[in-house]
């Protein structure tokens, strides 16, 4: 079974990144930023009704 | 009786987000997206189901005028979000602007005053970290909903708890 850890350092990287995601979001939303620029951040804007 | 307004999906290429306009024409924007931050949170493998972030955007700046029909369009987006009993919704404040608290304190009283309070549960954590040695405290409000008869519950419940825990140094929860 692989093994895994839970650290402090990739928390504090995942919510940094989730704070970047909601800025880059916004920054597309706002119109100043290209759904292309979404996607190569890795984030996907889903229709989920 | 207050009524929503009618709201929309955007399609732009495979992406979109949802929008509806203000009796004073003022365009609201919401937007759904995938959050990978709780699963760094437990031991791989651990399901959580799917996460997404919310983001809502007033395309106008500045102060809009007294409106309880956008928090009701709002709510209606995020009640109709819930039907899929299996994903969770976070949202996060951003205090860069010192206006995170203000947010979160209004997302708070949407919730509070909606009928999701009977079958969708709401969790809020403050984190405060430090993200280089040069930086000072970096201050992010969030909150995690997701529906009482979701099957990752205890799951999430932990990741959630150890976002915080981590963070402050605590040790994490097992699952």
């Amino acid at each position: 079974m692989e093994t895994s850890f839970i650290n402090k350092k990739s928390i504090k990287q995942a919510i940094i990144k989730m704070r970047d995601d909601k800025m880059a979001v916004r920054s597309f939303l706002e119109g100043k930023t290209s759904i292309e620029t979404l996607t190569t951040k890795g984030i996907k804007l889903v229709r989920t009704i | 009786m207050l009524e929503p307004y009618n709201y929309t999906f955007i399609t732009v290429k495979d992406s979109g987000y949802y929008t509806f306009l203000t009796k004073s024409n003022i365009e609201y924007r919401v937007a759904f997206y995938a959050d990978y931050t709780l699963e760094q949170c437990v031991e791989k493998g651990v399901k959580l189901g799917n996460v997404f972030q919310i983001s809502v955007y007033k395309v106008i700046p500045g102060v809009a005028p007294l409106d309880a029909s956008i928090a009701e369009t709002i709510k209606s987006i995020i009640a109709a979000f819930f039907e899929n009993e299996e994903d969770a919704l976070i949202y996060i404040c951003d205090d860069s602007d010192s206006k995170g608290s203000q947010r979160f304190n209004a997302f708070d009283r949407w919730y509070n005053s909606s009928s999701m309070t009977g079958y969708v549960t709401k969790l809020n954590n403050v984190i405060e970290f430090n993200e280089d040695e040069e930086s000072g405290t970096t201050t992010i409000h969030t909150s995690l909903m997701f529906h009482n008869d979701n099957t990752n519950i205890d799951n999430i419940r932990i990741a959630y708890d150890n976002l915080e825990n981590v963070i402050n140094g605590d040790k994490p929860e097992a699952e």
